[in-house]
């Protein structure tokens, strides 16, 4: 369903009064697209449940905080985040601490992206270690710094700099490998 | 084009519009939590409306029934017949607002009023024709239930009532001092006592005389000449040993910038760090003690201690053992609040070590450095929960001052002082069902040097001679940082018990 920028900002206003209506509305305007982001921190669609619940709950209990200035979109998308970001900071994990490798690529972006889909990409994050998936979607997708990134995770600079680096690594990898399969599977179809 | 920001890009675009359809029960949920949220902050309203309209209520009534009786007694004042010589002794000091003594009536001729009271403001048979400035005091008549009166609207003790129990705990000298008033006052009708000595007849006691008696005693003189010794304190120095378990912890103070403060972060401080819990060691020494005055005492000693603190909730890879070894041969980092633990061991033999529990599956890279063209693969593995022990040993000298509180056969004293420590030790280990596994790890950033100050009190009793038995709950506290980053100080507490040789 599509809703006018208008609605939504009514929508939102007759949630800042509490009104169950409006909530659910607008939780079903967002929730899709907030469960792909879920999907991308969590290990699995059990966790992306969880922290879709708590950050929704959130979003309407603090949604007196929303000011309308800035997309509200991104503010209740930090809300999913940060909820992540919760569960990511109760698991301490070791962080591997070493060279950071780089890596050539052979591909397109634009290539890659025509073959491969969302949901084929939303896998390949999901089977990222904690640590590597994290700082990556951090980085790559939210677009926080790297000094960002340390304050959140109470990490290092460096912990975050070679964590980014290994997990670019990986999914390179794993993209090229999936990119090539398909490319081969096309030809055979075209012969 | 290096791999940056192309693979960023590839899933940056690949996912921003992404979007999957969630199980309807979340909603549910969602909606469930917010109603009973909803009904609570409601009940809660209404719990604080009601009780503030309670306590309104309450004091409302308070007040008012206190002035209404007060009122009722004005009137009933000024209605009540006057059956007695008008002749009235003004002694009031009623232009004042306090209760002080309102005598407002000459003493009686009859036994009837040997029940005025002392202090009491009303009579029982009121005669005054002069209308009181400040609202009087209840009457007998008025029977009131309320025991304690009030005047102006404030509270009085008991005493001030006007009740019958009052009327018979008078005491009899009294008595008989009104009474010899009425009698000196009998013949003198027109005689107007002046305030101050109706108010000295009125007050004054009926003290019966005693003789004292001085009686010339002597003293036993000692017929030996007897040397007095100046008090010596003896057996002042002592050595002892003692040791406790410690439970032993952290303080972190919080730095100024912290992490991400928006409006929808609520997180914060405590969320870090959740997985650090105090540590159960150990702490034992010798010491020495002077006693420089009566009930002081100055101790020193060398003891050895182990602080420090438990990480849980570690997640191991089982990976094998190619992987993650690197040519720098530091390979993991715990993050904790003291700083981070190095740990040059590899995943799989750590993992070997513990028993298996959770466990998750995650890719996990492999670096192959001797290869060409270094081809980078990834592999599954698996995971499992561990337990670290943070550890750091010192060697402790402190410096403590004591005092006898109680010097009977149990001793009680408190002390204070203070005590530095060297590191000597700086080990992790991995936990391993009841027992600690040697790992190579140690914490990065720990001054070697730390000062902290030390407050106990303690018991001691002695069991032969010049042996004595002592415990000493016993808290410290880190004076400077234990890390080099500046924020963690550490406390510890023990129970010590020990035994101390007195020569």
């Amino acid at each position: 369903m599509s809703i006018l920028l208008k609605d939504i900002e009514l929508l939102i206003k007759a949630c800042k009064k509490n009104r169950p209506d409006a909530q659910k509305e607008l939780y079903e305007h967002l929730s899709g697209k907030m469960f792909g982001v879920c999907l991308q921190y969590a290990k699995d669609y059990t966790e992306a449940e969880d922290i879709l619940q708590d950050g929704f709950i959130k979003v309407f209990t603090k949604i007196s905080q929303y000011n309308f200035k800035g997309s509200f979109e991104g503010w209740v998308r930090r809300i999913m985040v940060n909820c992540a970001l919760e569960r990511f900071r109760k698991q301490n994990l070791l962080y591997t601490v070493s060279e950071i490798q780089d890596y050539d690529s052979k591909l397109v972006a634009d290539d890659v992206m025509a073959e491969l889909s969302s949901k084929e990409l939303l896998k390949l994050i999901q089977k990222l270690s904690p640590q590597y998936k994290t700082v990556f979607n951090l980085f790559a997708i939210e677009g926080y710094s790297h000094q960002e990134i340390s304050e959140m995770l109470k990490i290092s600079v460096g912990t975050s700099k070679s964590n980014l680096s290994r997990a670019r690594v990986i999914l390179q990898g794993k993209v090229e490998a999936l990119y090539t399969e398909k490319q081969q599977n096309v030809k055979l179809v075209v012969r | 084009m290096t791999i940056h920001s192309d693979i960023d890009k590839i899933f940056k675009e690949g996912l921003k519009d992404y979007s999957e359809k969630t199980p309807s029960f979340i909603w549910d949920n969602i909606d469930q939590e917010l109603n009973s949220k909803r009904n609570k902050r409601n009940r809660n309203f209404f719990y604080a409306l009601a009780a503030s309209v309670a306590l309104l209520l309450s004091f409302g009534a308070g007040y008012l029934f206190t002035n209404f009786n007060t009122s009722i007694q004005l009137a009933e004042n000024e209605s009540s017949p006057v059956n007695n010589e008008p002749k009235q002794l003004n002694i009031t000091e009623s232009n004042s607002n306090d209760y002080k003594p309102n005598i407002e009536n000459k003493p009686e001729l009859n036994n009837e009023n040997t029940s005025d009271k002392l202090i009491i403001a009303e009579p029982k048979k009121n005669i005054s024709t002069k209308k009181a400035k400040t609202p009087k005091k209840k009457t007998n008549k008025a029977h009131t239930k309320v025991k304690k009166v009030s005047s102006s609207g404030t509270l009085l003790p008991p005493i001030f009532a006007e009740n019958d129990s009052y009327e018979e705990s008078l005491t009899s000298s009294y008595k008989k001092n009104t009474s010899s008033l009425n009698e000196s006052n009998l013949n003198d009708k027109t005689n107007k006592l002046t305030n101050l000595e109706l108010k000295q007849a009125m007050f004054t006691y009926d003290i019966p005389e005693r003789d004292l008696v001085y009686e010339i005693r002597q003293l036993p003189m000692p017929t030996e000449p007897t040397t007095i010794h100046s008090p010596t304190i003896d057996k002042q120095w002592s050595i002892g040993i003692s040791g406790t378990p410690l439970l032993s912890y952290r303080h972190i103070q919080e730095r100024e910038n912290e992490a991400f403060a928006s409006s929808a972060n609520t997180s914060g401080l405590q969320q870090n760090y959740e997985n650090e819990k105090p540590l159960v060691s150990y702490s034992a020494g010798v010491n020495v003690n002077y006693q420089f005055a009566n009930r002081w005492k100055i101790q020193s000693g060398f003891y050895m201690s182990e602080t420090g603190q438990v990480i849980n909730n570690i997640d191991l890879a089982q990976a094998p053992s190619s992987i993650y070894n690197s040519s720098s041969g530091n390979d993991y980092q715990i993050i904790t609040s003291t700083g981070n633990i190095t740990i040059k061991e590899n995943s799989e033999t750590l993992y070997n070590y513990v028993n298996k529990t959770s466990n998750s599956n995650y890719y996990a890279s492999i670096n192959d450095l001797n290869r060409e063209g270094s081809e980078l693969n990834s592999i599954e593995t698996t995971t499992t929960k561990a337990e670290f022990i943070q550890t750091l040993e010192y060697y402790e000298i402190p410096v403590v001052l004591g005092y006898k509180l109680i010097d009977k056969k149990l001793d009680v004293n408190i002390s204070g002082g203070v005590s530095a420590n060297i590191l000597v030790n700086n080990s992790t280990y991995l936990q391993n069902g009841n027992e600690r596994q040697n790992i190579n790890a140690e914490v990065e950033g720990i001054k070697s040097m730390n000062y902290s100050s030390i407050l106990g009190f303690g018991f001691e009793y002695p069991i032969i001679t010049q042996l004595l038995i002592n415990l000493n709950p016993t808290f410290r506290y880190s004076i400077n940082s234990v890390n080099e980053a500046g924020n963690v100080y550490p406390y510890s507490f023990g129970i010590y018990t020990g035994l101390k040789y007195k020569f």
